[in-house]
């Protein structure tokens, strides 16, 4: 932990970079040091049983919320007796830990049993996380300051980033689950399908951007009508359309795979039963090919929201704004104010869609 | 009543079947067999319209089964297949109510219904409505398979090789409850096969196919009777004989038999027996306990000494069992005679190699 937080005396220039003992103090920096020691002891012994399923499934999350907490804390007695223009980032020493106790956290949860107290851990960290945010613990971090400098713009361009993707992927279920059902229905138009929605897939997303504002000016060109309706040729119109093609390709592939996955004899006795093709659709072909089908939301959701964060560079907005800013005026915090909570959307997307899919996939699969 | 004129199914250049005529009377069980790839499959399937037929005509009833929406069409006539395709996200119970769901029955119907279809073969609803496919072993499926085809009653039933899939004694088992259960609803059923001794044991008729056309129609015993020509004969194998017998009762066979209670000692018996003849020993209630035979009889002290004791439960053979059986245990036990007994071993008569013989 050399490199636990990094003091800058103003928010351009190089900083220097203090450990955890010297920035956090020894009670709280030892009490940490501790925590995080015993979790990798328990990761790395064998033995154990019980204690060190409990171990690995209750302590990241704690650790997790002390190491935010220390961070806070540390950016508090640096800042005491320095100018308010001085900054204080994050190093290493911060974000290695952050990144490893997720993981031993979902690997723990993935391969032991019991889930209370890995669950009740989980649920009071991010409570508290909250709370250091919320009561100001964490005010005197750089993050937090370029975060206080825009709040309202962050929470505007974050309803943005979420609108753009959300919309993006709803149009592309409205659209690729048709077309994975064409391509299963009439095969010879899978091989076109899917090499047409490849070939989009491989298509740098910048590159996509800047084929779609050329090609969406010469269509206002032509109905000028659109343009009066809001469509412009730089902003969300391009972008939406970007992001819908690239999020059509995990929906139609998943929705062809999971319908093809339905036993040929399943087909066959639904025929014998006499039920039409909309009811063998929507009784049986459907529901036993919904988990797929909605991987592949999930998978376009993912990508979606990371992907929007470039659209900012068309001017869709977005939390790519801050990460664009951050970029030409070489401030790496509001980089990170963008990236971070880009992740953390990600993140939660995906758990929710994880969720979601465990709840509506049929018993009896 | 099924009846198909001159049904002809073309795949390119092959002739899955060819000019068939083949007429089902109503509650006959009619079995096709053949070679794989004689046109069984195909021929059952135009039958619901699965597949269109290239040429000829399929009535029912005497009406055309073109002038019905396919769908309509199947709806009215079972279907079960050997590889079953339960639907795997649905329970037993919902896998039954698929085509009464279809035809909008009311729920109380629907429930009443599948009870009864669980329980006529033989599952209990109360272990079995709510579990779903995946819980179940492949002839519990099957059964469910059979329950589903006959949901909404339907006068004709299709079955392509329901019970291929089967280890030989759970298909025996479902044979015979299927057999029970035929004889209980009277259905119209057309059954593929190419299990040989499946058909003669189910079927009331047999039509024999080759390379997509009709070889013989007719019934068991006539088959094996008379086959058509060679091909029918080799089908039908070199065990024909065993397998007629498989088809006859012992009931019109057997003859009243002599006996004697132990109690009537060894003057009775030996007034009693006929040269060439054996007396069965019976207890008072007339459970059959050994038989005496003319010799044994001779230089014995008393009737005990003269029996040699049996089983009636092991060797007994009951009225309704076939020939084939009779003669194994016959074969088994080293009889020239056997005794034919009821439920309980109470002697009802003897049954003679002879008879077997000349029946
Ligand atoms: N969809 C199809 N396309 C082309 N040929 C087919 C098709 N379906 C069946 N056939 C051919 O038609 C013939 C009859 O097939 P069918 O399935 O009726 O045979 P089967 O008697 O049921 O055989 P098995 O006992 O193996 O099930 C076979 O030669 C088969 O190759
Ligand atoms: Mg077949």
């Amino acid at each position: 932990m050399g490199n636990f937080v990094t003091f800058h005396a103003n928010r351009i220039v190089a900083g220097a970079p203090f450990t955890i003992f010297e920035s956090a103090g020894t009670m709280v920096a030892a009490a940490l040091l501790l925590l995080l020691a015993a979790i990798i002891c328990a990761s790395l012994y064998s033995g154990g049983g019980k204690w060190r399923d409990y171990a690995l499934g209750a302590l990241p999350p704690i650790a997790t919320a002390l190491l935010i907490y220390t961070a806070g804390h540390a950016a508090r007695a640096l800042s005491l007796d320095a100018t308010p223009i001085a900054r204080v980032s994050l190093g290493s020493g911060f974000w290695i830990p952050l990144l490893l106790l997720p993981v031993i956290y979902f690997d723990s949860i993935q391969n032991n049993e019991g889930l209370l107290a890995p669950a009740a851990a989980g649920v009071l960290s991010t409570v508290a996380v909250a709370v250091f945010f919320v009561y100001g613990f964490m005010d005197d971090l750089s993050l937090m300051k370029e975060f206080a400098n825009r709040s309202d713009r962050f929470f505007s361009e974050l309803s943005t980033h979420l609108t753009l993707s959300g919309v993006a992927v709803s149009l592309a279920v409205l659209i690729g689950a048709p077309l994975g059902l064409l391509a299963e229905r009439r095969e010879r138009l899978s091989g076109p399908t899917f090499f047409t929605l490849n070939v989009l897939q491989t298509i740098p997303s910048l590159a996509l951007f800047s084929i779609l504002i050329p090609l969406i000016a010469a269509l206002l060109a032509l109905f000028p009508t659109l343009k009066e309706a809001g469509v412009g040729a730089i902003g969300s119109t391009p972008a939406l359309i970007a992001l819908t093609i690239y999020s059509i390709l995990p929906v139609a592939r998943n929705t062809y795979t999971g319908l093809r996955t339905v036993d040929s004899a399943i087909i066959e006795a639904a025929r014998g039963m006499g039920m039409t093709p909309l009811e063998r659709l929507l009784k049986v072909e459907l529901p036993i090919a919904s988990p797929i089908i909605l991987g592949g939301v999930r998978i376009a959701l993912v990508q979606a929201i990371g992907l929007t964060a470039v659209a900012a560079l068309i001017g869709a907005g977005g939390m790519g704004t801050f990460i664009f800013l951050g970029i030409g005026q070489s401030a790496d915090d509001l980089i990170l104010l963008g990236a971070l909570p880009t992740v953390l959307v990600a993140l939660i997307a995906d758990g929710a869609m994880q969720g979601m899919i465990k709840i509506v996939k049929p018993k009896g699969i | 009543m099924i009846s198909l004129s001159g049904v002809t199914k073309r795949y390119g250049e092959t002739l899955a079947v060819k000019a068939l005529d083949l007429s089902i009377e109503s509650g006959e069980f009619t079995v096709l067999i053949g070679p794989s790839g004689c046109g069984k499959s195909t021929t059952l399937r135009m039958v619901n319209r699965l597949i269109e037929a290239t040429a000829g005509k399929i009535e029912i009833d005497g009406e055309d089964i073109a002038s019905y929406r396919p769908e309509e069409l199947r709806r009215r006539i079972g279907y079960a297949i050997q590889s079953v395709g339960l639907f795997p996200h649905m329970t037993v119970e919902k896998n039954i109510a698929v085509v009464p769901t279809l035809l909008k029955w009311d729920e109380a119907r629907i429930k009443h219904r599948v009870g009864e279809l669980l329980e006529l073969l033989s599952l209990d609803p109360a272990i079995y409505s709510e579990k779903y496919p995946s819980q179940l072993s492949g002839g519990e499926a099957q059964r469910v398979g059979v329950a589903r085809a006959l949901a909404a009653d339907p006068a004709i039933l299709l079955m392509d090789e329901p019970f291929g899939a089967l280890d030989p004694i759970t298909r025996e088992s479902l044979q015979r409850e299927f057999l029970r259960v035929q004889r209980e609803l009277k259905k119209t059923i057309l059954f593929v096969t190419h299990d040989i001794d499946e058909a003669m044991a189910m079927a009331s008729k047999i039509a024999i196919m080759r390379d997509g056309s009709l070889i013989q129609y007719a019934a068991p015993e006539e088959i094996l009777e008379s086959p058509a020509d060679r091909f029918v004969r080799e089908f039908i194998g070199a065990d024909s004989a065993l397998k007629r017998l498989a088809l006859l009762k012992v009931g019109p066979l057997f003859k009243r038999a002599k006996s004697i209670k132990e109690r009537e000692g060894l003057v009775a018996a030996k007034e009693r027996i006929v040269e060439g003849e054996n007396l069965w020993l019976t207890d008072e209630k007339g459970v059959v306990k050994g038989w005496i035979s003319p010799r044994s009889l001779t230089g014995a002290e008393d009737l005990t000494e003269a029996t040699t004791s049996l089983d009636p439960r092991a060797a007994g053979i009951a009225k309704d069992d076939n020939l084939r059986d009779a003669l194994s245990t016959m074969v088994k036990f080293g009889f020239r005679t056997a005794p034919v007994v009821d439920k309980g071993g109470i002697l009802l008569g003897e049954l003679s190699l002879s008879a077997i013989l000349e029946a």
